[in-house]
């Protein structure tokens, strides 16, 4: 192969990558505590799993507000940004290279750099998970945990046996965006697990053919 | 004139004293209670007259006993709550009153006589003479139209059963004599029940409360079916001395005479014998300050059972503390409804003097699971709250405190089990001939009244209750099943005249046909596990015999109805601590609970009209042909996590996650293929 | 580059990881820990003394001349402690003012009264060997007179001549006994503390054979938990703690707080009664388990010939019928009295030599304020008071928010006292010219005043005594502890007013809600 040393670009700031893990750490350990809350397996006691669930979930929520604070403060907000000019296009070209690209040894349809890392579809889908998801899953879970405080919130709603259900069918939603999510990663360097080494190094290995330019443009 | 008011006052300096000593003297067989002379209805002193003893006008000499007969619903017993028949709000078609009298109580069968009832039953003066437990007064003494019952009134309060032939007959109230309220009952630290419920059943109601006295020593039986007294044993001024007839504040054992088990003897409980409750209704409650592993009952694990059979009692509150006078100044009345927003406690209290000429017997209460006697007393108790400081105590290692005591009656942990056996069903379909009902126990193994059977308790079922402050919470209780026949178009309960007319033979044995179609194993007996209408054959052959002694069309009916737990209390050390004890599978808010041992052929059972209880879930028969109750707590809007979970919302989501991750594998496969046939061919 | 990122990734981790486990696994390690068996003393590995001894030894000097070749402070050590001395007790004459020193080999009981003129029999359980006589001088006495072997002895085989001034007893094999030594045992101390009072269980209620090998129920401690004595009396340079009635607080008083935690029931209201009540006094619900103890001694009834049985029998029936034989028995013992023969844990036994005996087993005892100090009946000190002579009674008062109520036995007797000097006398009973041969008050009375140094008037009397016995042994399990209903409540077992109570404390509040505290001890007195 050519034998130039691959540059290494940094896609990743320090706290993004931190952000992203915290995020991801807690998410998993609220499915896991969450399936113990639920009665499913037992592991750590149902009033430990009951407080880690708490707990998780505040560590969940402020930390996505620091987040918030952080992408608007630096401006990485804008990877989220979908332009709407192109969307559909790109987007239809994304799909098409999960469907069929992918399989023919295609080039990624986005190339990957510190301003845009995110495909159309990552796009939607993280604007889905953050504004909807998210909030969906703080708000049910906000108010099974308060119903304890706010004693009007049970009497006008009636409970957990209302908010449970929604905060549970949150749950298996992120479950499934886990399972997606991880394996999407894999998609999205030139090696299977770069994506994820550069979540980590905050370092993907660069482009090292020249037709990389050809196919952003 | 003058000698009357220094008996009053050294009465009330007596009381007085007994009040500020109180606790210690409630306890003590000794009173201070001063020596009094026992007076008879006219009041003229017993000891000259030999009439019966007057507890009004005994009593009444200092104490103003119209009063108190008035201010006490154990004397009105519903009566004082009349209406005519269907007029009880929850109550049975066939009810005149929301207490024992006049309330139709499936379990106990007897049901007082309507006037329009084609056939007669039960007459004030057998429901007198069959009801011992209560205190005597209002409907023992009166009509309902307020006259003395001697001056006649209705069929029903004129007229007994004769029980030869079925017939109603005179009562001779004159010769009979009326109970009044028997004061002895209660605050003689000696009562004889056992003579004063003989005297009644023999029908002499005049001498019910100088029964009472049989143990003073003051009184001895007649042999006119009467009673005389003992002159020697009295004063030479003729009062009762004190020592005889020590009177004072009711014990807890005073409340345990009628009420399930109560009691403050130190005499080992099951010392004498198996379980035989005074009250059998009582759901197996006992409260007592002896340790479980101390009595005499064989009891499972009986050594490593610590704990009292009630914690309050084992720390010295008594039933009284509780449920004590509302006018009684050393205990402020309880809640704060009365009280404007801005008083903690209203002052304003009735001095002692004035509480003991004229105390209320309306005594505390709370919210009766079953039945509504006396509701505008309800709440009037003083509850857990009133003397524990919940909050404390729990909210440092109970998550969500808040929510936990607003789902939940105390209770409800703190009485993990109760300890003794209660009856579970009582089938009135085939009394015995000699007219008891076929009992079922739970809580033991084998026979209640056998010495050698183990007794392991029951746990309560959670049933949502709402109590004192309006809140709906799950409360401890017991369930019980009442099978019976009911007749004619009205379907009122068929007389148990009629019932024992159609099983028995008329000399005390079985009648043949019933005979014949109970005895399965043909041993020619009718054993006790044949005794039960298990099929349609059965209840027909029943149903038949009744139809033969002119029951028309009858048919079975089945009542459930709810006993509240709240006695048997355990302290926290011993109580339902653990989290998993409700959240998880096998949840003891939702354990199902057997409430019948057997459904006869082709009936019902439905909850009693007048149970203030719900039962959320569903009660059907299971495979071994026994009534089981299934709660289902989310059906009352109680989520409980870990157990209850959203069954459509975890399929979809199950089926959403399962796409993701087939549809992750395929495309997977799908690139590791494609990749390996790209590189295969160059 | 990437190993320090890593390390930050990693270190955030572990931090959130801990914050975890912060949050989380405090919820359940809130239990109140009272752990006692981590506070009892660890003990070196016991040296095996098997191989240092080959030959016999011609006396116990002998065994006690070898110990301290090795051990050479120990005698010293010993002969400063009161298992040597039988002294250690400073009390002050209420008659004369004098200061005076006591202890066991000086001071009087109602047992067998005392020791001056009986010294062989009763310095048979003196931690050393020929104390014969008043000459004895055990602050002069030589290093090997000191006994090691009866507290040291791990074969079971050594005692004492019970009437040879603490010499060991013929046929003891001094050898395997020397070779076997090792720590004290239940074994070694019960061979005094057991049978004082010349028998097994007389004297203290609490402490009997039974308790080499108690079951559960008898002592949870040594039963259940398998402790030897050592473990609570710990021990340092032979100064073993603890003293049953201390006549002043030198701070050696042995406290089930030593190794249990202050509030140990996990139940407020148990433990508030801790202010007040000992913790014996609800965990030894009765005493003696198992074996009678004394109860009574009645010397007045000495000397009587005929079946001991019958003569028993008589006075019991006579005292009962309100006769004469039951002028100086006080209502406690009347009560015990009315007991013989239909309550088969109350027993007499008459002896000649010693009078008439009540034993008793399961008893409850009596319920007394105690501070940890106590006053003497001293030799020769002058009591004017009527009723019983307390020959030991407990400090303690309501009002001493330092006194606790402490379960006592008490063991009542009738015993000689001189009536013009008003004090109690020592009779000479064992030896030569003793009572216990010669069965003559007189002459014994007057030996007795020669040899304790006691003035006789030559007028005896005999006088009602009583003497207390705290219980601290036979801890029952906790299962068998008193329960509300035990003290609280009609018939409980506590007489509130004689305590100084206004009424039962469950209704009419503690000694604090009460105001029963002396003014100055009440909180904020002093401020």
């Amino acid at each position: 192969m050519n034998a130039a040393v691959p540059a290494r670009v940094r896609v990743y700031t320090g706290y993004e990558r931190l952000w992203h893990w915290v995020q991801a750490a807690s998410v998993l350990l609220l499915l896991v505590t969450g399936l113990e809350v639920a009665g499913v397996v037992r592991v750590l006691g149902f009033a430990r799993a009951v407080t880690a669930h708490e707990v998780l979930g505040f560590v969940l929520i402020g930390h996505a507000f620091l987040g918030l604070f952080y992408f608007l403060s630096s401006g990485a907000i804008r990877q989220y940004v979908a332009e709407p000019r192109d969307f559909a296009t790109l987007a239809w070209r994304q799909a098409r290279y999960y469907v069929s690209g992918i399989f023919r040894g295609e080039r990624h349809p986005v190339e990957r750099t510190p301003e845009h890392r995110l495909n159309p579809l990552q796009k939607a889908t993280y604007v889905m998970i953050l504004n909807v998801l998210l909030p969906w899953q703080v708000v049910t879970g906000l108010a099974t945990w308060g119903l304890e405080r706010w004693p009007r919130l049970e009497a006008t709603t009636g409970g957990l046996a209302l908010w449970v259900p929604l905060h549970v069918a949150g749950a298996w939603a992120f479950a499934a965006f886990l399972v997606g999510h991880v394996y999407l990663t894999t998609t999205a360097g030139p090696r299977p697990l770069s994506a994820i080494r550069a979540m980590v190094t905050g370092h993907e290995d660069a482009p090292t053919h020249a037709g990389a330019t050809e196919a952003s443009s | 004139m003058s000698l009357r008011r220094r008996t009053v006052s050294t009465v009330l300096i007596a009381l007085v004293a007994a009040g500020l000593v109180r606790g210690a003297a409630a306890a003590d067989r000794s009173t201070t209670h001063p020596a009094v002379e026992l007076l008879d209805a006219q009041g003229r002193p017993v000891l000259g007259s030999g009439a019966p003893v007057s507890p009004r006008t005994t009593c009444g000499a200092c104490h103003d006993t119209s009063f108190v007969a008035a201010h006490g619903y154990h004397v009105a017993a519903g009566a004082d709550e009349r209406t005519a028949p269907g007029g009880v709000s929850d109550g049975r078609p066939f009810d005149v009153s929301p207490g024992p009298f006049g309330r139709w109580d499936p379990a106990a069968y007897r049901r007082l006589s309507l006037d329009d009832d084609e056939r007669f039953d039960l007459g004030v003066a057998d429901w007198v003479r069959t009801h011992p437990r209560h205190v005597g007064g209002g409907p023992a003494e009166q009509t309902a139209a307020g006259r003395p019952l001697a001056q006649g009134g209705t069929r029903t309060e004129t007229d007994a059963l004769d029980p030869a032939t079925g017939r109603p007959v005179r009562w001779d109230w004159a010769a009979s004599g009326t109970a009044e309220p028997d004061c002895f009952l209660c605050h003689l630290a000696t009562p004889d029940a056992a003579a004063r419920a003989a005297t009644l059943a023999r029908g002499a109601f005049r001498w019910a409360a100088t029964a009472t006295l049989s143990r003073t020593g003051l009184v001895e039986p007649d042999d006119a079916g009467g009673w005389r007294f003992v002159r020697g044993r009295f004063d030479p001024d003729g009062t009762a001395p004190s020592a005889r007839l020590p009177l004072r504040n009711p014990t807890s054992g005073a409340c345990g005479a009628c009420h399930f088990e109560a009691t403050d003897d130190r005499t080992a409980l099951g010392a004498a014998g198996p379980w035989s409750p005074r009250d059998p209704r009582g759901a197996g409650q006992v409260f007592s300050s002896q340790r479980l592993r101390d009595s005499g009952f064989n009891l499972r694990d009986r050594e490593t059972l610590d704990v009292a059979f009630d914690v309050h009692a084992a720390r010295l509150v008594g039933c009284a503390d509780c449920h004590g006078s509302p006018s009684d100044p050393a205990r402020p009345a309880s809640g704060r409804a009365a009280a404007p927003r801005h008083l903690v406690v209203d002052a304003r209290r009735p001095s002692v003097g004035e509480h003991l000429r004229a105390p209320s017997h309306d005594f505390g209460k709370g919210v009766s699971s079953r039945g509504h006697a006396a509701r505008a007393h309800d709440g009037t108790m003083r509850g857990c709250a009133e003397c524990h400081d919940v909050a404390s105590s729990h909210g440092r290692w109970l998550p969500h405190a808040v929510r936990h005591l607003d789902a939940l009656a105390c209770e409800a942990c703190h009485v993990p089990r109760v300890a003794m056996p209660a009856v579970e069903t009582t089938d009135w379909t085939v009394p015995s001939p000699d007219g008891r009902p076929a009992l079922a126990w739970r809580g033991v193994e084998g026979r209640v009244d056998d010495p050698a059977s183990l007794v392991v308790g029951y746990e309560p079922v959670l049933l949502p209750h709402a109590g004192a402050d309006g809140r709906t919470r799950l409360v401890p209780h017991h369930l019980a099943t009442t099978w019976y026949w009911v007749a004619g178009p009205t379907a009122r309960p068929v007389r148990a005249f009629d019932l024992v007319a159609a099983v028995s033979d008329g000399a005390g044995g079985w009648h043949p046909d019933v005979r014949a179609a109970l005895d399965s194993d043909h041993d020619g007996a009718v054993s006790a596990a044949e005794q039960r209408l298990d099929t349609p054959a059965k209840a027909d052959a029943l149903a038949r015999r009744l139809v033969a002694v002119g029951v028309p069309s009858p048919r079975i009916e089945g009542a459930v109805d709810p006993t509240a737990i709240h006695h048997g209390v355990v302290d926290g050390a011993h109580a339902v601590a653990s989290c998993e004890a409700c959240h998880a599978d096998g949840s003891r808010v939702a354990r199902p609970f057997e409430v019948s041992d057997r459904v006869p052929a082709g009936a019902v059972a439905r909850l009693s009209p007048d149970a203030a209880v719900a039962l959320p879930g569903a009660m059907a028969p299971d495979g071994r042909g026994r009534l089981v109750y299934a709660p289902e707590p989310a059906q009352a809007g109680r989520w409980v996590l870990g157990r209850d979970r959203p069954v459509l919302v975890d399929r979809v989501g199950a089926l959403a996650l399962v796409a993701t991750v087939l549809g992750v594998l395929g495309h997977g496969a799908a690139r590791w293929v494609a990749s390996r046939r790209r590189k295969e061919a160059p | 580059m990437t190993p320090r990122v890593l390390a930050l990734l990693l270190g955030l981790v572990g931090l959130a990881a801990s914050a975890f486990v912060a949050v989380v696994v405090p919820a359940t390690a809130h239990e109140t820990s009272d752990a006692p068996r981590e506070r009892l003393p660890r003990f070196p590995e016991p040296t095996d003394h098997a191989a240092y001894f080959t030959r016999p030894f011609a006396d116990g000097p002998a065994v006690t001349r070898t110990c301290l070749t090795c051990h050479p402070d120990a005698a010293r050590e010993v002969k400063g402690t009161a298992h040597w001395t039988w002294q250690g007790g400073h009390g002050v004459r209420s008659d004369t003012g004098e200061a005076v020193a006591f202890g066991k080999r000086n001071v009087l009981n109602n047992f067998c009264i005392a020791v001056p003129s009986n010294w062989p029999r009763c310095t048979s359980c003196h931690a050393g060997y020929g104390w014969e006589d008043a000459s004895f001088d055990p602050a002069q006495a030589a290093d090997d007179r000191v006994d090691c072997l009866v507290c040291h002895d791990g074969s079971g085989q050594y005692a004492k001549d019970p009437q040879g001034a603490g010499r060991p007893d013929r046929g003891v094999d001094l050898l395997a006994a020397a070779r076997s030594v090792g720590r004290s045992s239940r074994a070694t101390c019960g061979t005094c503390h057991f049978k004082g009072g010349g028998g097994d269980a007389v004297k203290h209620g609490d402490l009997d054979e039974t308790m080499r090998f108690p079951p559960d129920r008898v002592d949870v401690h040594m039963g259940r938990h398998g402790l030897r004595c050592a473990d609570c009396h710990r021990a340092e340079g032979h100064r073993i703690r603890g003293r049953l009635m201390p006549t002043d607080a030198d701070g050696t008083r042995v406290r089930c707080e030593d190794c249990h935690a202050a509030a140990p029931h996990g139940d407020e209201r148990i433990d508030l009664h801790l202010r007040a009540v000992a913790c014996t006094t609800c965990h030894v619900p009765t005493f003696a388990a198992e074996t009678p103890t004394k109860m009574w001694w009645d010397w007045s009834k000495a000397g009587r010939d005929g079946d001991p049985e019958a003569v028993a029998h008589a006075i019991v029936a006579d005292t009962v019928a309100g006769g004469a034989e039951g002028r100086l028995v006080p209502p406690a013992v009347l009560a015990l009295f009315r007991r013989v023969g239909t309550d088969p844990d109350v027993s007499t036994h008459y002896d000649k030599k010693k009078g008439l005996f009540l034993l008793a087993r399961e008893q409850v005892p009596e319920y007394r304020w105690y501070d940890g100090t106590s006053s003497r009946h001293l030799p020769g000190e002058r009591f004017d008071g009527d009723g019983p002579v307390p020959l030991n009674p407990p400090h303690g008062r309501v009002g001493d928010p330092a006194a606790r109520i402490v379960p006592f036995k008490v063991h009542r007797g009738v015993q000689p006292f001189d009536a013009e000097l008003r004090h109690l006398l020592v009779p000479h009973t064992f030896g030569p010219g003793g009572y216990w041969s010669a069965f003559d008050w007189e002459r014994a009375l007057v030996d007795g005043a020669k040899a304790s140094g006691i003035a006789y008037s030559g007028h005896s009397t005999w006088r009602s005594t009583e003497m207390v016995w705290p219980q601290n042994h036979m801890v029952r399990p906790k299962t068998e502890a008193l329960r509300c209903t035990d003290c609280h409540g009609d018939g409980g077992r506590l007489d509130w007013a004689a305590l100084g109570y206004p009424g039962d404390p469950a209704v009419r509040g503690g000694r604090v809600a009460a105001g029963l505290l002396d003014v100055a001890t009440r909180p904020g007195a002093t401020r």
